[in-house]
């Protein structure tokens, strides 16, 4: 008895010591385009796509592990491995795909800050330069990793959804029975609604920064398996608490046919909690989510295009030890934060468009992941197997059939 | 000059100038300045690879490449094991240039004449290289941008996948790299990596580079090393240093890597391995003279000489009885001016101040400041003596970030 409790124990410790990169990786998934975009999904189809969440955690899970599994083959980011396996030309296609993709997101989550102190009666033209300049000063005095933890603190914030879900009563059996009854609409609004649910959960960026992160931890071949298990884990998380934001906003605004294109009318969705004040509550999560995802995306843009120019990228250097790296941050932050003043910006649109354009060009980069993970020379005894191979392969097909529907549908 | 960039994917025709493929990669072999051996030209329909030997090469310029036979009649270049290919393990790899203050990436390789032969001359590190490869090197201002070259001699290849790049010159090379530079480009690689290159540095060298990194990624570097070498490097370094590295790790590990080492080395970190950080036994290093009170100056002086390189540091030389009870303590100065067959007992200060193991570092600290030591001993509860606590490790736990 005394050797089987200490066994599972061993178990437990080793477990406990690869926490980390699957669960804050997914966690930051949870950005500010995410809550929007999970709020809509709820709005617009109620249940109805609580199927294709439940496919769309597998697409997760089976792509951050791959994600995680190449950073333990090769102690590489996922930009240095692209270069060295590619060439330069190739990579170029996939350093462009992930600054579209990546400038999209941020925007967006300049967008959500905007929007976010927009509930409380702040303009834009004050709010923006204002967190731009902090952000900046965060990023570039090199405290994001002390800031990271509070931003994670407070993205418990996201179980207010949880207590909104019970306090608006919905009926959950449906719900539970919509997880597994497959149901699709082949309309242009429906498909631009599933691509939104899939552009927020799986995410470009996720892929470099689940790599980066298993790196960084120096996570060992003898500790893979618990890191595996630690990547499924997160993955399950994060659409845990994306399942209560939509059964929420299914109760709450697609019951009551609110329709949402602004941030206020999003805010309804936790109405039976927090009644009239519901927007102090969004909006603070939101600013969270953005504020989250803002620093985030920015970095991990940085190494990664630092990484495959082979230039130096630490957030410890001086400005003239690490210029090219500093400049991406200062360049996209200012960027980012100039279109988001521009007068008349659709703020709360390019929340959700973001998603979109991430999701159509996701594959791209899957693509590549996929023949790395393929390259004997490079992955060694990690190189996918076939049932991995299969399974990687169908997620693929399976964005590619979704991004080509959309696009049909919207340019024809 | 002839880059490698404007060489790849050129084609390759045969005597009677038929096209037989492209140009795949380029053989060189390992020197100061690698000679190119040989062309791998890829016929795309036949599906088939040929390995063309430079004596069958007539011509190798920018987009063209001709050769002295027709196809039928090439044969073969046997691969050396000095020999490495261009694309495959040096283009877009990473280098760190020979004085170690950077990692760059290789962006495009310059080919020339030297003594006659084509070799691999020097490395452009530069935006330029990027844009040549990405066929917009004549676009306005791109143009003007100068090329950044280092000479091949002057940097060391990271990794590549080939282990004779590992050669002996490499590592002399990184060995001779101060152990703060090396901190640094281990801290940019991460752990897999970095251990990597620690590993390809000697024992000692290793250990002073590890001592530099932070606690973090030390324990993750020490896991990625593997039991022995991890072994081999600690041995090297001070007990209580690697002491605090093996606390950090899991008992189970740790306990295995102690087994590595040898028995003596791994029995002393193990008497320190079971004390806190921040008290006198977590502190205290068993690398110090001691003597019985019985021994000659003469016999002391020895003992300083063949200890040179294992106790870098000596205040006092401390004086134990044969139950390892402390009773004295010798000052270099008195030992400087006594004479070689003086009685040690006859010279020694007997007020001698201990501290209890389980002491917390503030009343260490107390003590050493409030009579002025460089190092006080530490006794278990029955008064043997442990080891000692130096200021400068007090000063370390205290102010960690100086």
């Amino acid at each position: 008895m005394g050797f089987f409790k200490k066994f599972r124990w061993r178990y437990v410790l080793m477990f406990m010591a690869v926490i980390g990169p699957g669960i804050i990786t997914a966690n930051a998934d949870n950005d500010g385009t995410g809550i929007v975009g999970y709020t809509l999904v709820g709005a617009k189809y109620g249940l109805n796509m609580l199927f294709a969440l439940v496919v769309v955690t597998v697409i997760l899970a089976v792509t951050q592990e791959l994600g995680a599994r190449i950073g333990v083959a090769t102690g590489k980011g996922l930009g240095g491995v692209i270069r060295e396996k590619f060439g330069l030309k190739l990579t170029m296609i996939a350093l462009i795909a992930m600054l579209i993709s990546n400038m999209g997101i941020i925007i967006a989550d300049m967008g959500a800050i905007a929007e976010a102190m927009g509930l409380f009666g702040l303009s834009k033209y004050i709010v923006v330069p204002v967190f731009a300049i902090l952000l900046w000063l965060v990023l570039y005095k090199g405290a994001f990793s002390r800031v990271e933890k509070v931003f994670l603190l407070s993205s418990a914030l996201y179980v207010v959804y949880i207590i909104t879900c019970f306090y608006a009563k919905p009926n959950w059996m449906p719900a539970i029975k919509a997880l597994v009854t497959p149901s699709i609409q082949l309309d242009k609004d429906y498909i631009n609604t599933l691509m939104v649910l899939i552009g927020t959960t799986v995410t470009i960026w996720g892929q470099f920064v689940i790599q980066s992160f298993v790196v960084d931890k120096g996570i060992t071949a003898e500790r893979y398996p618990y890191q595996k298990a630690e990547v499924f884990l997160g993955a399950f998380i994060t659409d845990f608490v994306s399942f209560f934001i939509i059964v929420a906003a299914a109760a709450t605004l697609f019951a009551n046919h609110i329709p949402i294109t602004t941030a206020t009318q999003a805010a309804q969705a936790l109405r039976p909690l927090a009644g009239e004040q519901a927007y102090i509550l969004f909006a603070l999560g939101l600013l969270n989510a953005g504020l989250l995802g803002v620093s985030v995306v920015t970095l991990s843009t940085a190494y990664a295009a630092s990484e495959i120019f082979g230039v130096e990228s630490k957030l410890d250097r001086k400005w003239n030890e690490a210029p090219a790296f500093y400049w991406i941050i200062t360049l996209i932050i200012g960027i980012s934060a100039l279109l988001v003043l521009v007068p008349g910006m659709p703020l709360f649109q390019i929340l959700i468009w973001s998603n979109n354009v991430n999701a159509v060009i996701l594959p791209i980069i899957l693509i590549y992941v996929y023949k790395i993970a393929n390259d004997k020379k490079i992955m060694g005894t990690f190189k996918n197997g076939r049932v991995a191979n299969i399974i990687t392969m169908a997620c693929i097909v399976l964005l590619i059939v979704a991004s080509v529907f959309s696009l049909y549908a919207n340019f024809s | 000059m002839l880059f490698f960039s404007a060489l790849l994917n050129s084609e390759v025709k045969d005597n009677s100038n038929q096209t037989i493929g492209n140009l795949r990669d380029v053989i060189v072999s390992i020197q100061d300045y690698p000679i190119v051996r040989a062309v791998v030209v890829w016929d795309s329909k036949k599906k088939l690879e040929h390995i063309v030997a430079m004596d069958q090469v007539e011509l190798l310029g920018k987009g063209m490449v001709s050769l002295k036979k027709r196809e039928n009649d090439l044969y073969n270049y046997t691969k050396q094991v000095s020999d490495i290919l261009l694309k495959d393990s040096v283009l877009d790899r990473q280098i760190i240039d020979n004085e170690g203050m950077n990692m760059m990436r290789v962006n495009d390789i310059v080919l020339g004449n030297l003594h006659g032969e084509l070799s691999a001359i020097s490395i452009e590190i530069g935006l330029r290289g990027i844009f040549r490869r990405l066929g917009m090197e004549q676009f306005p201002l791109i143009n003007r941008l100068s090329p950044q070259l280092v000479p091949w001699k002057g940097f060391t290849l990271l990794e590549s996948g080939m282990p004779q790049l590992q050669t002996e010159q490499t590592q002399k090379h990184l060995n001779r790299l101060h152990p703060a530079d090396l901190a640094n480009l281990v801290e940019e690689l991460n752990a897999k990596r970095g251990a990597a290159l620690v590993s390809s540095l000697n024992n000692e060298k290793a250990a002073e580079v590890l001592e530099e990194l932070d606690d973090d990624l030390k324990v993750a570097l020490i896991e990625q090393l593997g039991l022995e070498r991890a072994g081999d490097i600690l041995e090297g370094m001070s007990p209580d240093q690697a002491a605090d590295i093996l606390d950090d790790l899991p008992d189970e590990k740790a306990q295995r890597i102690i087994a590595e080492m040898a028995p003596k080395e791994g029995q002393k970190i193990l008497e320190l391995i079971h004390y806190d950080d921040r008290e006198a036994g977590g502190l205290m290093t068993t690398d110090y003279i001691k003597v019985h009170p019985e021994r000659t100056v003469a016999h002391v002086r020895e003992k300083l000489r063949v200890t040179v390189d294992d106790i870098p540091n000596v205040s006092y030389i401390y004086v134990v009885d044969h139950e390892k009870h402390p009773v004295g303590v010798l000052s270099m100065r008195t030992l400087a001016v006594a004479n070689d067959d003086t009685i040690i007992e006859d010279i020694m200060t007997t007020n001698l101040f201990t501290v209890e193991a389980h002491a917390k570092i503030r009343e260490v600290a107390s003590f050493l400041t409030k009579y002025n030591l460089f190092s006080i001993a530490v006794v278990d509860n029955s008064n043997r003596l442990l080891g000692i606590v130096m200021v400068d490790d007090v000063m370390r736990q205290l102010f960690p970030e100086a």
